[in-house]
């Protein structure tokens, strides 16, 4: 494999890795504080991806304000989608299966409403308009302004997520939450307060994703869907509940993805057509192999969250 | 006025009535012991307290405010905290994470401000030391960087205590303080709670299975046998009365 390929590749593992880590978190983040598997997640992305586009319309803005609006666009969503969708079935006691084939449907009705904007505003294959720099270019390499937007903006938002989670009496709560639900009522956590708050920051998160995907490649209503099995692969290397698991779950889906895929097409011929598979075969691997992901691994090394 | 007042309350499990038509009263500010034989329906009765069952019949009055139909939630914001015969407790989190859990309204809480760390470090700080206070009343200062899953069986129960504290309550209700602690702490325990009593005031309602403990230190006990209350009264009569034997021994 040449190496300028091998760079290109790594590079991209780098900035999708990071993209996948931000949005992966945010299933993490739902299943085990609100116990949801929420495939409308993969809505929440491409939500915040066209809130994003269409400030960015509006002429020369600065990234971190489109940023913004795509992560309170992305907030606001969320939030109803709860109010409106799984409060309501939480509250009549449906099963686990129920929930998760009612977040298929709230993504499928995100989806197609997404459908008729971009339709009645004509933004099919629109990108994000930022100015394109080119930052370095040497034979092997080209890194663009968008990978140095990408990158850090995503491992400083993990960052943040992280220490919120750890450090703040919000966070303090949201494990409590997670660790064990029913005692949180009864030791006077605000259990509904707590859940609201946390999916504007699920939703939040996932705004931003979409807006920095939406950097990269052109926006469409499809593009979280498009995504969400990758992320999911990567949650659930994380064990569903790690965040180190899920990180490294999202760096090792985008390693498969392109540097490996890329490796497998240049020795072995290998359709690159195959690339959508990657994932399934990671899930039904882990599945199969370590139902538990790396979760397990990580709490020996005692890098766990406490 | 009582402080807690149960108007012969009932609980039925289907044909199984556990508690039948049980009325007592917890005067603010006492240690109330609530003994009786396996499945009596003392536990039962903790339970329709905190809400965590619903009354069959009858009713539960809070410091004059009728709490009979209140969720669990809203029975611990009127002031009535509770410990469980197993601890339970956040296990993977720290002593001081499980202490803090409980306070309410502070700004930290809010995601606008929780990434703001000046916003509300100084509550917080604050927050800690009323904590650290309430850790060292019950001797779990030491331990407050450890994992709760960490400690004692004792200490476990010590921490419950602790939490309970924290959100301030006027009532605690205890289901078995002392459930699988050396003998040595089980006392230790109950001082504990009647330093908590003449310290903050705090109103207490036991369930106990070791009398020789409990009798040292609660005002008034109450008897239950099947579901009904066999006897009442102050401990040293009610270690003359009889019929506490006859259910306990079968004598």
């Amino acid at each position: 494999m040449p190496p300028a390929l091998l760079t290109t590749s790594l590079v991209n593992t780098i900035q999708i890795g990071s993209l996948y880590a931000l949005m992966a978190l945010g299933i993490t983040l739902t299943f085990s504080v609100m116990k949801l598997p929420n495939f409308a997640h993969a809505e929440y992305v491409t939500v915040g991806a066209f809130a994003a586009l269409i400030v960015s319309l509006a002429g020369e803005v600065n990234p971190l304000l489109i940023m913004l609006a795509a992560f309170i666009v992305g907030a606001l969503v969320a939030l109803i989608s709860h109010v409106a969708v799984f409060k309501p079935l939480e509250g009549r006691e449906v099963s686990f299966y129920t929930l998760i084939l009612s977040s298929f449907a709230v993504g499928l009705i995100l989806r197609y409403i997404l459908f008729m904007i971009a339709d009645y505003f004509n933004l099919f294959d629109t990108r994000i308009r930022i100015p394109l720099q080119i930052m370095l270019r040497e034979s092997y390499l080209i890194l663009t302004n968008i990978f140095f937007w990408v990158v850090p903006s995503s491992i400083l938002l993990v960052i943040a997520l992280t220490l919120l989670l750890n450090r703040t009496p919000l966070g303090r709560e949201m494990r409590a939450l997670a660790n064990n639900p029913g005692l949180a009522r009864v030791i006077g956590i605000p259990v509904e307060r707590v859940k609201s708050y946390s999916w504007l920051l699920v939703g939040g998160l996932a705004g931003v994703a979409g807006a920095l995907w939406g950097l990269q490649t052109a926006v469409s209503p499809l593009m979280g869907w498009a995504a969400i099995i990758s992320v999911f692969a990567a949650a659930i290397l994380g064990g569903l509940s790690s965040f180190a698991g899920t990180i490294l779950g999202a760096y090792v889906v985008a390693f498969s993805e392109n540097t490996i895929m890329l490796f497998l097409n240049f020795n072995f011929g290998l359709d690159l057509a195959y690339k959508p598979a990657i994932p399934f075969i990671i899930i039904i691997a882990v599945l199969l192999i370590r139902p538990q992901g790396f979760t397990e691994l990580i709490r020996r090394a005692g890098d766990l969250q406490r | 006025m009582p402080l807690l007042e149960l108007k012969n309350t009932r609980k039925d499990f289907g044909g199984l009535r556990a508690v039948d038509d049980v009325s007592l009263q917890v005067p603010e500010g006492a240690i109330i012991g609530l003994i009786g034989p396996n499945g009596s329906g003392k536990s039962t009765l903790i339970n329709l307290i905190a809400g965590s069952q619903e009354l069959t019949a009858g009713r539960v009055i809070f410091a004059g405010e009728d709490i009979s139909d209140l969720a669990p939630d809203a029975v611990y914001n009127s002031g009535i905290a509770r410990g469980y015969q197993e601890p339970s407790l956040y296990f993977k989190m720290t002593v001081l994470d499980n202490v803090l859990l409980p306070v309410k309204g502070q700004r930290g809480e809010k995601p606008w401000y929780a990434p703001r760390w000046r916003s509300w470090q100084r509550e917080e700080a604050a927050q800690a030391e009323r904590a650290i206070n309430v850790l060292e009343q019950v001797q779990l200062l030491q331990h407050y960087d450890s994992l709760a899953a960490d400690l004692s069986g004792g200490q476990m129960k010590l921490l419950e205590i602790a939490r309970a504290l924290m959100g301030q309550p006027k009532l605690l209700l205890l289901d078995e303080p002392t459930a699988g602690v050396a003998p040595k702490l089980a006392y230790e325990i109950f001082q504990q709670i009647a330093r908590l009593r003449a310290d903050y005031g705090i109103t207490f309602l036991i369930v106990e299975h070791r009398l020789e403990i409990l009798f040292d230190f609660v005002d008034y006990v109450y008897v239950m046998h099947l579901g009904n209350l066999l006897a009442q009264g102050a401990p040293a009569d009610i270690v003359e009365d009889t019929r506490l034997r006859e259910v306990y021994f079968g004598e």
